[in-house]
């Protein structure tokens, strides 16, 4: 019988796993995982999209965890919310409800898939393990390296040479953005050494508040990053996405044509030639729901 | 960056705090998951759902990362991907329906076009 | 040494050569439209060429038609007088006007006029330029001084010069910087006259004789386009230009040997003309590459000239090395070689009887006259070239006398009235080799002066029999022509009177000088020997025996046809005859541009060598212009005895051949029997066999070779690697096909396996680069 180890070396060793953060991880994280694999394993699409909620609650707490308030609200409420409404509408829009009872056609693609999915998660795990300069936070949560990123990105390493994203001189010092609050810090006296200026209000804000709904703002918005046109670029793409939705699930009057869907209309004409003839002004979608 | 102790195992938490590597493994497990019920998974919505939750696997990465490197970069590309996600959501589910209506089914199976 | 010739720039002969490129243009666009009508409106039809040539070409046509309207009146009063004998025959022969063919449009007599009146207007251009040319260059050479010792001067005229070609220095040779440029010395000017006078000539009797033809537009153009060509090769200041020239009068042969192709055996001459020639093209082109490796250039003239420095033994002894010899004897080599196609030489003079199947025009200028004296002309203007290898020499010189001889032989047996003038023109231009071989390059080129004459009378002379007898070639089914054609008997009488060597006429005085250097050995300050001189004179014999033979069985004896045949002969056109009489006259008097031989009976003067001192150095290898052949007393003994015995050769064998074959009515020396009999005279028939020769090894070699080639080669390696090929893809995509199933799904797995594929490779990277 092996003796029993030294009990203060246990402490040492569990101690570290006590720590409020790091049970919270092991819990959320732990439920995350299980729900996942939950909602795969499922053959009932209804009970995986459930799965899918409790996974991305998951998922939100360890945001939390994180100091991304925002992310992790916005993740409940659009996400586990919103989204998943839209799924289980449309499963049970398109009564979809049960499950799958068709032959697969493709039996040898899981194992295959379920090997090849190990396979990768082994992959990635090692790389985590074999990567020696992991960073680590203090324990007051600090991370090690500044807020600011120390590397300018493009538009600040043009303004550093004295050019505008537009191509003109940029006047120094440089106007602090206005609103926003935070210390309004006044633009700094010429001649003062760079790495001293404050590049951004946002780099005032102490860690925990930099995903706050008020540290994001501040940094998404807060020209000296790279973030507005990524912003307005992904709104041009929300409005895209809503109107081929639109497009897409828009009930075609008899007759009207779009390009290269003719194949499509004739099987709709088949499938639904009564309801075509019987209602003809409908534009609902889904005329059997 | 402070030099790294190499005493120090980047697995075992330190400092009262959740080691990144953690994170990580977690964010590839789930991601892998993810993929798998992408390719077995037959019901288009459900590889749909498990879409979102590769999506999830790559936030929950890259949050992590922003948060241990004090860069709020990774937060930001999180915004940026769940809106993404939202936007191939909503044109996703848009085509279900209409091969639904056209086809009076969904199932991938049947979904063949592509073959030579 | 290169004596300083004065060097005159003359724009003016561009136009020698433009000319009959203009007349050959304009007849090839619109001699289709010109000549093909079948109503008195010529021209009316411009569809036919309008579409293919644009409006403007139209516009012109329309303009053409109107003139040739206008000409075609005139022109017809006239035919209707002089010409009905001769259209009553052709009515015979079934040369209807009515016959719209399918082949080719049938001309209209006006158009014919026209095109014919075009081509030869624009060949008499060219040689009235040419006349002026030759004494601008006779005025401006001479030689300074009389007698031994005076200099070779020259007179040159150049073309002004542009840039043809650069190519940029490689491979450690220099620029390549060729210019186009024509050049006339007095090599040239001789030959311009020749090929502009003969070719107006036989242009003029073509206008006759082809008046009946279909294609008459195609003929004239090719023939203006010969005309071109010939004096470009000529002309050309360098071997390019040269070359040029050379292989575009192979090919206007090729397609005027190929005149009647719908006829079989006129296709395959022509082809047989062109391949053969090809062979010699190519030894040719492989001594061009020679020179511009070690002389780095092509101009022939001028300080840097291949020709002047070959001259002034000044080769290139830096890219030599100990090879001088080598290459001294291999460029000449080669370049004889070509001549051998273009000239008919053994082993190349094959396709030259068979040449005859064009036109007889065509033979007399191209196969007779003119183009197959262009390998002596090339081996005449690179003289200074083959001077630097005696073996060199001495091949030409006994490839020629073989060739003459073999062609003599030959030409006693043939029973084709063209093809024995065909074997004659061979062998002649074995004695211009022969000639060249021994030395005596301007005798050579005085031979082909005098052979272009007396040998394009001839064969005119054939033309006009031919024509008469409404296309018969056979003597055996002639005799009996001499009253009922007497303009041709006669004039053929002074020309075989010519070639026959007869003295006074002009082919004595050429053959004589050229048997004279053949004889003249090393102690006669010559190159030859008495060995050459002997066959030579056997070959003398040859000459006027079957000459005589031929006249003998073409025009007396019985009658070998019908006697409704005889009443359809009637002398041939004005147009014909009047060539033949310019000819004739010339075929006299020819012989005295350079009667050198008078001086065996004692005459002296300075007109005994005209033409050897007008060619000067661009014949002449020695050093001074009347180094005398012979020397001493002895010598003139000598030449005298060789004159006599020249002399006496040719009347015995003219007077045998003329006492059998005038007399005999069955034109026959021996019955046909009893020359089956005779081996002797299968083998000449035969033509020694040679032709049987090259089927076995290079016709039915390259079939076999061809054969394998085909079997082995196209089948198994060419079919089997593009066959293999395509199996091979359509395996693999037979096997790979199952990856495409479909199934989106199914395509998500491979891209997991990518992704594994690029995160494992990724891993392994860092891990390297960690370890390092």
């Amino acid at each position: 019988m092996p003796p029993l180890p030294d009990p203060e070396t246990v402490k040492q060793a569990v101690l570290p796993f006590l720590a409020p953060q790091v049970l919270l991880f092991l819990t959320f994280g732990f439920g995350a995982l299980v729900t996942a694999i939950a909602m795969v394993l499922h053959t009932n699409p209804i009970r995986s999209a459930l799965f899918l909620v409790l996974n991305l609650f998951g998922v939100a707490v360890l945001y939390l965890l994180l100091h991304a308030y925002f992310l992790a609200a916005v993740q409940v409420i659009v996400y586990a919310g919103a989204i998943m409404v839209l799924f289980l509408f449309v499963i049970m829009l398109l009564n979809l409800g049960s499950p799958d009872r068709t032959k697969d056609v493709l039996r040898w693609q899981q194992p295959v898939a379920v090997g090849g999915g190990l396979v990768l998660a082994l992959v990635l795990s090692v790389s985590v393990f074999a990567t020696q300069s992991l960073p680590r936070l203090d324990a007051q949560g600090k991370a090690p390296v500044r807020l600011v990123p120390t590397a300018p990105t493009g538009m600040q390493a043009m303004e550093a040479q004295g050019i505008s994203p537009e191509g003109m001189p940029v006047p120094t010092p440089v106007p602090a953005p206005g609103g926003g609050g935070g210390g309004g810090a006044a633009s700094p006296p010429p001649g003062l050494p760079e790495e001293e200026e404050p590049v951004s209000k946002a780099a005032d804000l102490p860690v925990e508040e930099q995903g706050t709904v008020r540290g994001i703002g501040l940094n998404l918005y807060d020209p000296r990053q790279p973030w507005l046109f990524p912003f307005e670029a992904t709104s041009i793409l929300l409005l895209v996405a809503v109107l081929g939705s639109v497009v897409l699930s828009k009930r075609r009057m008899p007759g009207e044509s779009l390009a290269g869907s003719r194949a499509a209309e004739a099987g709709l004409a088949a499938a639904s030639t009564a309801d075509s003839a019987v209602v003809p002004g409908e534009t609902l979608p889904g005329g059997k729901a | 960056m402070e030099p790294i102790d190499p005493a120090l195992n980047p697995l075992i938490p330190a400092n009262g705090q959740v080691p990144l590597s953690w994170y990580l493994i977690l964010s590839a497990i789930l991601f892998t998951v993810g993929t798998v019920g992408v390719l077995v998974k037959r019901n288009p919505i459900v590889i749909f759902m498990c879409v979102e939750l590769m999506l999830n696997a790559v936030n929950l990465a890259l949050i992590a990362f922003g948060r241990y490197l004090g860069d709020i970069g990774g937060q930001m590309i999180a915004i940026f991907v769940m809106a993404v996600a939202a936007a191939e959501v909503a044109v996703g589910l848009g085509i279900l329906i209409s091969i639904f209506r056209s086809r009076e089914s969904i199932n991938v199976d049947e979904v063949n076009l592509m073959q030579g | 040494m290169e004596p300083t010739a004065h060097e005159i720039v003359n724009p003016l002969l561009w136009l020698i050569p433009a000319f009959p490129l203009i007349g050959y243009l304009l007849i090839a666009f619109l001699g289709a439209g010109v000549t093909r009508s079948p109503k008195p409106v010529i021209g009316a039809d411009p569809h036919g060429h309008g579409h293919a040539h644009g409006e403007d070409a139209q516009g012109k046509t329309e303009v053409t038609a109107a003139l040739g309207a206008d000409d075609a009146e005139e022109a017809h009063h006239v035919d209707k007088g002089t010409h009905a004998p001769e259209n009553l025959a052709h009515h015979d022969t079934g040369h209807g006007h009515d016959d719209h063919g399918h082949h080719e449009a049938q001309t209209s007599p006006a158009g014919t006029k026209l095109i014919g009146g075009l081509a030869t207007l624009m060949v008499l251009l060219s040689f009235v330029l040419s006349v002026m040319v030759f004494f601008q260059v006779a005025a401006g050479g001479g030689h300074a001084g009389e007698g031994v010792g005076a200099t070779l001067d020259v007179a040159r005229i150049f073309s002004p010069s542009f840039t043809w070609m650069t190519v940029p220095a490689m491979a450690g040779l220099p620029d390549l910087d060729i210019s186009f440029r024509l050049a006339v010395d007095p090599l040239t000017a001789l030959m311009l006259l020749v090929v502009t006078g003969i070719g107006t000539l036989i242009h003029l009797y073509s206008t006759g004789y082809m008046a009946q033809e279909n294609g008459y537009a195609r003929y004239f153009g090719y023939l203006n386009l010969f005309i071109f060509f010939m004096l470009l090769l000529i002309m050309g200041s360098n071997f390019l230009v040269m070359f040029v020239g050379w292989e575009g009068v192979g090919l206007a042969s090729y397609l005027l040997i190929g005149y009647y192709y719908e006829k079989r055996s006129a296709g395959d001459a022509s082809k047989k003309a062109f391949i053969v020639n090809r062979v010699g093209d190519f030894a040719f082109l492989i001594a061009l590459f020679l020179i511009y490796k070690y002389f780095g250039t092509f101009e022939m003239f001028g300080e840097n000239g291949v020709l002047t420095r070959a001259k002034a033994g000044d080769w290139p002894l830096e890219y030599l090395g100990t090879g001088l010899a080598a290459v001294s004897f291999l460029v000449p080599l080669l370049m004889f070689i070509g001549a051998t196609g273009k000239s008919a030489q053994i082993p190349l003079y094959v396709w030259l009887p068979d040449a005859m199947e064009g036109p007889t025009p065509v033979s007399a200028l191209i196969h007779a006259a003119t183009m197959v004296t262009a390998g002596v002309f090339m081996v005449c203007r690179s003289h200074a070239l083959f001077m630097a290898s005696p073996e060199a020499m001495k091949i030409v010189a006994i490839v020629g006398l073989m060739t003459a001889l073999l062609a003599a032989t030959i030409g006693l047996v043939q029973n084709d009235i063209k093809k024995v003038l065909a074997y004659s023109t061979v062998s002649q231009l074995g004695y211009m080799f022969l000639g060249a071989g021994v030395g005596a390059f301007s005798m050579a080129m005085f031979h082909v002066t005098t052979h272009a004459f007396f040998k394009a009378l001839l064969f005119l002379g054939s033309g006009s029999v031919i024509h008469a007898m409404h296309h018969e070639q056979d003597m055996r089914k002639m005799g009996d022509l001499a009253k009922k054609i007497r303009t041709t008997y006669l004039t053929m009488f002074i020309g075989t009177l010519a070639i026959a060597g007869i003295p006074f006429f002009a082919g004595f005085f050429s053959k004589d000088e050229i048997l004279l250097n053949a004889f003249a050995g090393p102690e006669f300050n010559g190159l030859g020997s008495p060995a050459l001189w002997f066959v030579g004179w056997v070959i003398a014999g040859m000459t006027p025996f079957y000459m005589w033979r031929m006249m003998g069985k073409t025009f007396k004896g019985e009658a070998r046809y019908s006697p409704e045949f005889a009443k359809t002969i009637h002398e041939s056109p004005p147009s014909m005859t009047f060539p033949l009489i310019v000819l004739a006259a010339l075929s006299v008097v020819g012989g005295f541009l350079n009667p050198a031989a008078l001086a065996a009976f004692g005459v002296h003067g300075d007109f005994l060598h005209t033409l050897e001192h007008f060619l000067g150095s661009t014949t002449n290898w020695r050093e001074q212009a009347n180094l005398p052949l012979t020397v001493g007393e002895k010598a003139h003994q000598t030449e005298l005895l060789l004159v006599l015995a020249s002399i006496a050769m040719a009347v015995v064998a003219s007077l045998l051949a003329a006492s059998i074959y005038y007399r005999r009515a069955s034109g026959n020396l021996l019955p046909e029997a009893r020359k089956q009999g005779m081996p002797v005279w299968r083998f000449l028939y035969n033509k020694w066999g040679v032709d049987d020769l090259y089927i076995d090894v290079f016709v039915k070699g390259g079939k076999r070779l061809s054969n394998w080639l085909w079997r082995f080669f196209d089948v198994r390696v060419i079919d089997g690697t593009v066959n293999g090929i395509a199996g091979g893809v359509a395996g693999l995509a037979n096997s790979l096909k199952g990856w495409q199933s479909g199934y989106v799904r199914n395509y998500a797995l491979s891209m997991l396996v990518g992704v594994i594929v690029v995160v494992v490779g990724c891993l392994i990277a860092a891990l390297r680069a960690f370890a390092r």
